[in-house]
């Protein structure tokens, strides 16, 4: 006896014609296999839709919220040792180079000392200069007109105003009701 | 979804972890249940389970609040569980162990159905583990989650046809498997 189309249509009957559903039903009271596979289809999709869904032991959510915590912890700790590593890393590489500046200061302290004295006087020597600078550009300024005083005081104002007014701009969106980012 | 499911998924949303974790109150069972199923074991399911909602709570921020939530999370936990499932590379054969039965209620009216219903839902669940994964998880999906065809495609990134040829593929096997156990008790 042909079973085929019959033994696919007994798995699928969504969708079968109104004739193609008649010869199913023919095909089943004369066939006794595909009539127990039908048999043993129905049995196993009502056995399906009748078991309930399976539920977790209670607390689960309580369980669930301690392991978000145990992730969180772990995550933080793993973050923690990659900083430590990549400190210990640079150390490594910066230390031939530290060890060798500390090696040549010990093998010849004097030649050191005398190097920080040079580089300490000439900052004296530079601090002397500006002072000087600073004092002629003040005597210079005693003889400025007030006016141009003022008038240095609003334009510096106004480049400042102008400045704060770009950025504020162009760094910020502007919408109806607000300012947003 | 209830008003108050959606209102905790916006909060959730937003970055409220209370918020999330009541969600994980209200999906836990459907969870639960098709890791089960898909596992085959208590211990491993309560595990996939937890891991699907640590995974939909990172993922949260890509969610679109515009798609079906419970598609969204038991698509997670489908792909966990088949992920799990390849990586040890075998079809589970579950122990022989009502002691450690699922949480269903028994509505039977005496000892011996009881167990006659416990037995069935037994040899169900093995002849369950026996299909192929995703052969399972669509099962699983259409028949205890009333998922249509179209959102057992969308679950587990499958085109409708596939899903069909699978759900009928699986179909022939349990009856296979019921008609071969029917025969195995059948009297001499």
């Amino acid at each position: 006896m042909k079973h085929s189309p019959f033994d696919s249509w007994i798995f699928d009957p969504d969708g079968l014609t109104a004739e193609d559903d008649q010869a199913l039903r023919q095909h089943l009271a004369e066939c006794a296999d595909c009539r127990a596979m039908a048999e043993a289809w129905q049995l196993v999709e009502a056995r399906m839709l009748d078991v309930e869904p399976v539920a977790p032991e209670p607390g689960f959510v309580s369980r669930w919220q301690t392991r978000l915590a145990q992730v969180r912890a772990k995550r933080k700790r793993r973050l923690t040792w990659a900083l430590l590593a990549a400190m210990a890393g640079v150390a490594l590489l910066l230390a031939p180079y530290f060890g060798l500046r500390l090696w040549a200061s010990l093998s010849a302290p004097t030649e050191v000392a005398l190097g920080w004295l040079e580089r300490l006087q000439m900052f004296s020597v530079n601090m002397e200069a500006l002072r000087g600078f600073i004092t002629v550009v003040v005597r210079a300024l005693k003889d400025v007109n007030v006016l141009w005083w003022v008038g240095l005081l609003l334009g510096g104002l106004w480049v400042s105003g102008l400045w704060a007014g770009l950025l504020y701009r162009f760094a910020f969106k502007i919408i109806p009701n607000g300012v947003s980012r | 979804m209830r008003d108050d499911e959606k209102r905790w998924l916006q909060q959730a949303h937003q970055g409220d972890e209370e918020a999330f974790s009541r969600i994980v109150g209200a999906y836990q069972r459907p969870v639960y249940n098709l890791c089960y199923r898909m596992l085959g074991d208590h211990t491993l399911a309560e595990d996939a389970a937890q891991e699907t909602f640590l995974r939909a709570y990172k993922g949260l921020k890509r969610y679109d609040l515009k798609r079906p939530f419970i598609t969204w999370l038991l698509s997670i936990a489908s792909h966990h569980c088949i992920d799990r499932l390849r990586r040890r590379r075998l079809r589970l054969v579950p122990l022989e162990d009502l002691h450690s039965a699922p949480q269903i209620a028994d509505t039977a009216p005496g000892p011996e159905s009881a167990l006659a219903q416990a037995e069935q839902k037994q040899e169900l669940h093995q002849s369950l583990l026996q299909l192929a994964n995703k052969d399972r998880a669509a099962v699983v999906l259409h028949y205890w989650h009333g998922l249509s065809y179209a959102e057992v495609a969308e679950t587990l990134s499958l085109t409708i046809s596939a899903v069909k040829s699978r759900l009928h593929r699986a179909r022939r096997e349990l009856a296979e498997h019921m008609l071969n156990r029917q025969t195995e008790t059948l009297p001499i």
